[in-house]
């Protein structure tokens, strides 16, 4: 267990810069008065908040750690899990930031949106990371295809759910799964859960027939 | 007992294939891995380690199945491989760090000592490190967590003349307990020479031979001759021919000689290993 902690504390401290490039983006992007009016922005923070996580994968293959880590008297499963933890982790503060975020700019603004269109908005974005990690992983990990097939799909996913619910998330009225019940959000974070939890086993059974 | 026992192993990957390894590396000695690029010595390493999986046979690292008790091997096996291990960024007190979360046995003070005898900086990054500083922290870190067991992927390669000799030492006194064994693999035949007790030739993924290295040397024998005394000696003694423009130049076996009276001088392994690779 102490080897699977010190795994994740490496991959949580070569995650840093990238949180804090992705903190000072949004500070940017709040400073200059982007609020809450470019939605399509905050989607496009959380491809941000997730390509440094595909890129410690790149960065592992490319230092040779990668292959090293399976020298190491640690499972190959718990290698995946705890890049999974950092994933979730990730998905969750994308999730919260922009809640944060978007309760910010409202009173900022003092436009006084609907909670549950910001909790909305925040779920769509924290949905998108789940999906595209949850299709990225097993391709990054599991399967060896290096980080462009992985970006591939990343890009396509987010890029895929920016462009087709666009149109509803500018105008903020129409923010989908807006005013449902909160036991509407709370399965829906459940189900986020079970789909990574999916791709995990998928990338644990892909990753253990690996060879190196 | 042995430290590693790989008994009719196989191992196909893509074009590429192993068949029927057979090695035993008896506890507290050396083996070198020999053979041509490509002929199977990484593949052979990765599958002792665990990291590419047999498709038969069984490997037996330190008295445990290696896949089985992978976590007890693991623990006591250093692992040096060819490239980088670390992030370029990386410092000493980082990896100081990482290892001793990972391995239970991880000994900082000695972690420590090394890098002051090899004047290793504690605050420096690993891409300001020469090669050399680079392959000795490689074998620190393989070391220093109580290994028993050497695995090293041709760790002097690329290094000039002082830093080989330099790493050739770390392994005498990493030997030097009775317990600790070396698989080290190297295209740098005098390095092998200098240290290992056992030779072992892999050619197109199969294991040529497995001999100590004394007998080798003492097994083969050099000889220059012309084409009228090549003609009188056994063809079962000669292992390689090879023509000069005076003479030939022959590589013997001296048990099979029938005490034909002939001028022979002792040959060294990397003229044997070289011979026996081209035949």
């Amino acid at each position: 267990m102490i080897s699977v902690n010190s795994i994740l504390k490496k991959e949580f401290k070569a995650i840093l810069p990238g949180i804090f490039s992705f903190l000072l983006l949004t500070f940017i992007i709040f400073s200059t008065g982007h609020i809450e009016q470019r939605y399509d922005l905050l989607i496009f923070l959380v491809l941000i908040a997730l390509l440094p996580f595909i890129n410690i994968i790149d960065k592992d293959n490319a230092s040779g750690w990668s292959s090293f880590s399976l020298a190491l008297p640690i499972k190959r499963k718990d290698i995946v899990r705890a890049k999974y933890t950092l994933a979730l982790c990730i998905a969750l503060f994308t999730g919260i930031f922009l809640v944060l975020w978007g309760f910010a700019g409202s009173m900022a603004s003092g436009s006084n949106t609907e909670p549950s269109a910001i909790i909305a908005v925040a779920m769509i974005a924290y949905l998108t990371a789940v999906v595209s990690l949850s299709i990225s992983l097993p391709a990054a990990i599991g399967m060896g295809i290096k980080s462009a097939a992985a970006m591939f799909f990343l890009l396509f996913t987010v890029i895929y759910l920016m462009f087709t619910l666009q149109a509803k998330i500018l105008n903020p009225a129409a923010v989908p799964y807006q005013g449902y019940p909160m036991a509407f959000y709370i399965s829906v974070f459940i189900m986020s859960i079970a789909i990574m939890f999916i791709s995990y086993l998928v990338t644990c059974h892909l990753f253990e027939k690996r060879d190196f | 007992m042995n430290a590693i026992e790989i008994k009719d192993v196989n191992k196909t990957l893509g074009q590429f294939s192993m068949k029927d390894i057979n090695l035993n590396l008896p506890t507290g000695c050396i083996m070198g891995l020999v053979g041509k690029n490509g002929a199977g010595k990484t593949t052979l390493i990765k599958l002792i380690l665990g990291i590419a999986k047999a498709d038969s046979g069984t490997i037996t690292v330190l008295g445990c199945d290696n896949r089985k008790h992978f976590k007890y091997t693991k623990q006591y096996i250093g692992y040096v491989p060819d490239s980088g291990i670390f992030d370029e960024n990386y410092t000493l007190i980082k990896i100081n760090k990482l290892m001793g979360g990972i391995y239970r046995e991880w000994n900082e003070p000695l972690f420590l000592e090394y890098a002051k005898k090899f004047h290793l900086s504690l605050d420096q990054k690993i891409k300001e490190f020469s090669k050399g500083m680079k392959a000795k922290l490689s074998i620190m870190t393989a070391i220093c967590h109580g290994a028993k067991l050497l695995i090293m992927d041709e760790p002097t390669t690329g290094l000039d003349p002082v830093a080989r000799d330099e790493i050739v030492n770390i392994l005498f006194e990493f030997t030097r307990e009775e317990d600790c064994s070396v698989l080290i693999s190297s295209h740098i035949v005098s390095d092998l020479e200098k240290l290992c007790d056992y030779i072992c030739l892999i050619d197109n993924g199969q294991i040529q031979f497995i001999e100590e290295k004394d007998e080798i040397l003492e097994k083969y024998v050099l000889c220059n001759c012309t084409t009228e005394q090549y003609n009188d000696i056994p063809k079962e003694a000669v292992i390689s021919v090879e023509n000069t423009n005076y003479s030939l130049k022959l590589i013997l076996d001296k048990s099979k000689l029938n005490g034909i009276d002939l001028e022979t001088e002792k040959t060294t392994l990397e003229d044997v290993l070289i011979h026996m690779i081209k035949v």
